[in-house]
């Protein structure tokens, strides 16, 4: 063992192990589990990569860590680019990682699921939330870039369908560093000054690395955000962004955006002209109908001749009149018929009611004998009644009209007189 | 107050058509109706005829300026020019 003369300092031999480890190991690919992982408030990202065997301490600092796409969960296969170095406060080595990239995967396509992910439990991308697109916008909003391929086509399509539309460009840039918070600002830009209706937001095609801006977090929160409908128009039919998964309505191409938002105003035209047409016709269906029936009405006799109805009114009468002693008969028919039937039941009806009249009857008849006045004449009075000469003397013998006396002065001398007895009869003539 | 919308006078007008075209419908209502649609159509038409065609894009400052396509390639292939003179920052990462 040497004599303690060459006494080195904790730091001047980290620095060494430092220097040799920095000089050892350039630059180079590791891949491991991550574990531990945090990051820091700093911006920085701390975690361990480890396998079976051996664990690694590695750090991103803030610039790497912000390009990072997707989030570094725990677990997660990945791959480290970067150089090892030593932590000289804690007397550790570590890689100080300047690119990650997940196992297996794109880095884009992770942090696109990741995104995708998150939204949707959030419930950005629920189909409640999707609001219609309005049916004839006084104005539409652009955002895109101004020099872009997007914004050509959909001018041209907008200039095709509704030349006469009004619109506004929120330029922004659609790609690179910067470009998301870009849209995202435009976005709330157009929101904030509502002079539009609808927002198309969107870029012509690209590779996925230039379509990022659309998958990232501030552009789908600002869509989410919109008070204006929002359609996406983000590259081609293949390229599904998060921004299109958000918006209220997606479009395959920006030209497509451009026929969605504006109808057309040849086809608007045509409508209205053909409403109108079916307007009038129907109108005229219903007059021609009602003048038809005014028609109907003034050619009945009513209106043409007054006194027609009145006329007409009589016949009526006279029809019923002779129509009634038809009916008479059919009524006396009818009660014909119900004699007829009545009669078969009659006689067991009547014999009971005959035998009772019969005997009242002789009953009564006893008591009439007496009050007959031929009774009384019987027992020796005479009735006499002064005959009274015809009015009109005739050939033969004219009916004497008799008048019971009751009184001499009814009568004078020379009238005929004649006496009933209680058998025959006696004529004589007054002398006194 | 609630904004005028073409849709509403234009779905108007079609309630007025069918109720005219339905038939059976008294004089006075079929005038009415028929009155109604004619005024919502007018609108429709109003409507479409007041359409303006402007494009215009929104400045830094916050005004509108007119748009125009020509102008605008000149200006970004000005600042295509610029750019390769001095590279912006944050380009090249080399992710892919």
């Amino acid at each position: 063992m040497p004599p303690p003369q060459d006494i080195l300092t904790v730091t001047d031999l980290t620095r060494r192990i430092k220097g040799m480890l920095e000089s050892g190991f350039p630059s180079l690919w590791v891949s491991g589990e991550a574990s531990n992982v945090k990051y820091h408030q700093s911006g920085h990202l701390y975690f361990s990569l480890k396998d079976a065997g051996a664990s690694l301490r590695c750090v991103m600092f803030r610039g790497s860590a912000a390009r990072l796409r997707f989030q570094v969960e725990e677990g997660a296969a990945l791959v480290a680019f970067g150089r090892v170095s030593v932590y000289e406060k804690g007397g550790a080595y570590e890689l100080i990682a300047e690119r990650l990239e997940p196992k297996g995967i794109g880095a884009l396509q992770l942090a696109f699921d990741q995104m995708k992910a998150k939204l949707e439990r959030e419930g950005l991308f629920d189909p409640a939330r999707k609001r219609p697109l309005p049916f004839l916008p006084a104005a539409v909003g652009i955002v895109t870039s101004p020099t872009g391929a997007a914004l050509r086509d959909i001018l041209t399509v907008i200039d095709r369908r509704f030349p006469r539309a009004r619109l506004v460009i929120y330029p922004c840039r659609v790609q690179g560093e910067g470009a998301a918070d870009e849209i995202a600002g435009a976005i709330r830009a157009a929101n904030a000054r509502a002079e539009v209706e609808v927002l198309i937001v969107g870029r012509g095609g690209g590779s996925l690395e230039d379509l990022w801006a659309f998958n990232e977090e501030p552009v789908a929160r600002a869509i989410a955000d919109s008070a204006l409908p929002v359609v996406s128009a983000v590259g081609h039919e293949v390229d599904v962004t998060i921004a299109d998964l958000v918006a209220d309505r997606r479009a395959l191409t920006p030209s497509e955006a451009a026929e969605l938002v504006l109808p057309k105003a040849a086809d608007l035209e045509a409508e209205l002209a053909s409403l109108r047409q079916r307007l009038r016709t129907a109108l005229r269906g219903i007059l021609e109908v009602l003048r038809e029936r005014v028609r109907a009405l003034a050619a009945t006799r009513v209106l043409r001749d007054p006194m027609d109805r009145v006329r007409q009114l009589q016949q009526r009468i006279d029809d019923l009149a002779a129509r009634l002693p038809v009916r008479l008969k059919d009524r006396l028919a009818r009660a014909r018929k119900d004699v007829a039937g009545l009669s078969g039941r009659l006689p067991a009806l009547l014999q009971g009611r005959l035998v009772l009249a019969r005997t009242r009857v002789g009953g009564m008849a006893g008591r009439l004998e007496g009050l007959s006045p031929l009774r009384v004449l019987a027992r020796g009075y005479s009735v006499t009644m002064r005959e009274e000469p015809a009015s009109a003397p005739g050939a033969g013998q004219p009916p004497a009209v008799a008048r019971i006396l009751k009184s001499a002065a009814d009568v004078k001398p020379g009238d005929r007189l004649r006496t009933r007895l209680g058998e025959g009869e006696i004529f004589s003539r007054v002398v006194e | 107050m609630k904004k005028e919308r073409f849709e509403d006078h234009l779905a108007a007008v079609e309630e007025a058509v069918q109720k005219l075209e339905s038939g059976d419908l008294p004089l006075e209502d079929a005038l009415a109706a028929y009155e109604m649609g004619v005024k919502a159509l007018t609108r429709c038409e109003e409507i479409l005829g007041a359409a303006e065609k402007k494009v215009e894009i929104l400045l830094q400052g916050g005004t509108l300026e007119p748009f125009d396509a020509k102008k605008s390639d000149e200006i970004e292939k000005e600042q295509r020019k610029a750019k390769k003179a001095k590279p912006a920052e944050g380009e090249g990462n080399g992710l892919f």
